[in-house]
């Protein structure tokens, strides 16, 4: 049950609302305004977003040198085993950058290999406009230090590439991309229980961020677990 | 207490642009914002401003309501949260008046006329924001508790308690107000 004092309360505060009416504005004006507000704050956004981009790319350029290599991650699935006796088994890994702007990896079935246990061969294009060629080949069985050779050897002389690891296993895996510059980037794939890492440096019409390069690795990915899976 | 429309159900986002729907809105939820307005702040040319404000503060908004939510329930915690921006706006005028001319204080209607109402609105006016508001949106609005949380974005209990409390500190004041 109200208190008396409530009820005065109330009594008050309906007298003082009726003591002074309202007296509308014009609505016209009110969606003007909120016209205008609505335009000053898309246009505050857009200046916001513009300026924490420019810091992002100013940060970037003043990006450590190196890092530390990412860890090698538990292995997460496991393929068909590679064909016996398959010492000699190659898996040959090129990317050209193409005319059109597009990076065309292709991946070649292994020398001697029994039929379908390898396709024979599967290539993927990617939109990496303006990246620099390269060409690299990965020998699962040969030593990081011959692979490294190899690789560098292969590689267009305006790429620096080197193979971290490379050891036996089933199928390539993006395990991260890692940045020393901006116009260096490296990409990581898990082999098997082992890394492969191969890092671009001096490639022209930088910086690749990692927003840009994720993507791409994670089509990497699921296109070698498609492929190699099989 | 006047009748105001509660809910929006009728007034469908599909029906209009938004913006041309804010008009719509405003020619029917401003009166009731504006009542409100006045009560916390105790000044009719701030509570008109601030009904304003808080349209032109929704209008980015108006998407939101195509579930049903009531407009009025956003239209409430628009005005309390513009209210308590002002309030501390002020506090910051106060503490450095060389740099903005305070806002003149609310003055009560009828000043000099000391009949109960004013009294009673006086001791409302006197009160701190929080507990004034908790007052206006129970007595005035007559919603329960947890509305008057959910506008205020405390929980049930602290509303219940700051409801108390300002009833407490009226029945002081009107009893001191008595006794002198």
């Amino acid at each position: 049950m109200p208190s008396d004092l409530e009820a005065r309360v109330r009594r008050a505060l309906n007298e003082q609302t009726e003591l002074h009416p309202f007296v509308p504005r014009d609505p016209a004006r009110v969606r003007r305004e909120a016209k205008r507000r609505l335009v000053r704050n898309g246009i505050g956004l857009v200046l916001v977003v513009g300026l924490v981009s420019a810091a992002s790319t100013a940060a970037l350029g003043s990006f450590p040198a190196e890092r530390q290599l990412p860890a090698s991650p538990a292995p997460t699935q496991t393929v068909a085993a590679p064909p016996a006796g398959s010492s000699t088994v190659c898996h040959h890994v090129f990317a050209a950058e193409q005319n059109d702007g597009t990076l065309h990896m292709v991946k070649s079935a292994p020398p001697g290999a029994p039929a379908g246990t390898w396709r024979s061969g599967w290539r993927v294009s990617y939109d990496i406009a303006k990246m620099a060629a390269l060409s690299c080949r990965v020998d699962r069985f040969t030593a990081p230090a011959a692979a490294q050779r190899a690789l560098v050897a292969e590689a267009s002389p305006s790429v620096h590439a080197t193979v971290v690891h490379v050891g036996d296993g089933g199928f390539f895996r993006v395990t991260g991309i890692y940045r020393h510059r901006v116009s260096s980037v490296g990409l990581w794939w898990r082999h098997g229980p082992t890394v492969i890492g191969i890092r671009f440096g001096g490639m022209p019409g930088g910086p690749y961020t990692l927003a840009y390069l994720l993507p791409i690795a994670r089509q990497v990915e699921a296109q070698a677990e498609r492929e190699l899976g099989a | 207490m006047q009748e105001r429309p509660t809910t929006m159900d009728d007034v469908r986002p599909e029906a209009a642009a938004p913006l041309g729907r804010l008009e719509e809105l405003y020619v029917r939820f401003a009166p009731g914002g504006y009542r409100l307005a006045l009560l916390l702040t105790g000044s009719p040319q701030a509570a008109e401003d601030l009904v304003h404000d808080a349209f032109v503060q929704i209008a980015g908004r108006l998407g939101q309501f195509r579930t049903g939510l009531a407009f009025d329930a956003y239209l409430r915690r628009t005005i309390v949260n513009l209210t308590k921006n002002r309030w501390r706006r002020a506090a910051v005028v106060r503490r450095h008046p060389e740099q903005e001319t305070v806002p003149p204080a609310p003055v009560p209607s009828m000043e000099g006329m000391l009949v109960e109402r004013d009294q009673i609105w006086v001791a409302v006016l006197s009160l701190p924001l929080r507990q004034r508001t908790a007052i206006v949106l129970r007595f005035y609005e007559d919603l329960p508790e947890v509305e008057i949380a959910a506008i205020m974005r405390c929980r049930p209990g602290t509303a219940r308690s700051l409801i108390s409390r300002g009833m407490a500190r009226l029945r002081e004041g009107l009893k001191g107000d008595a006794d002198a």
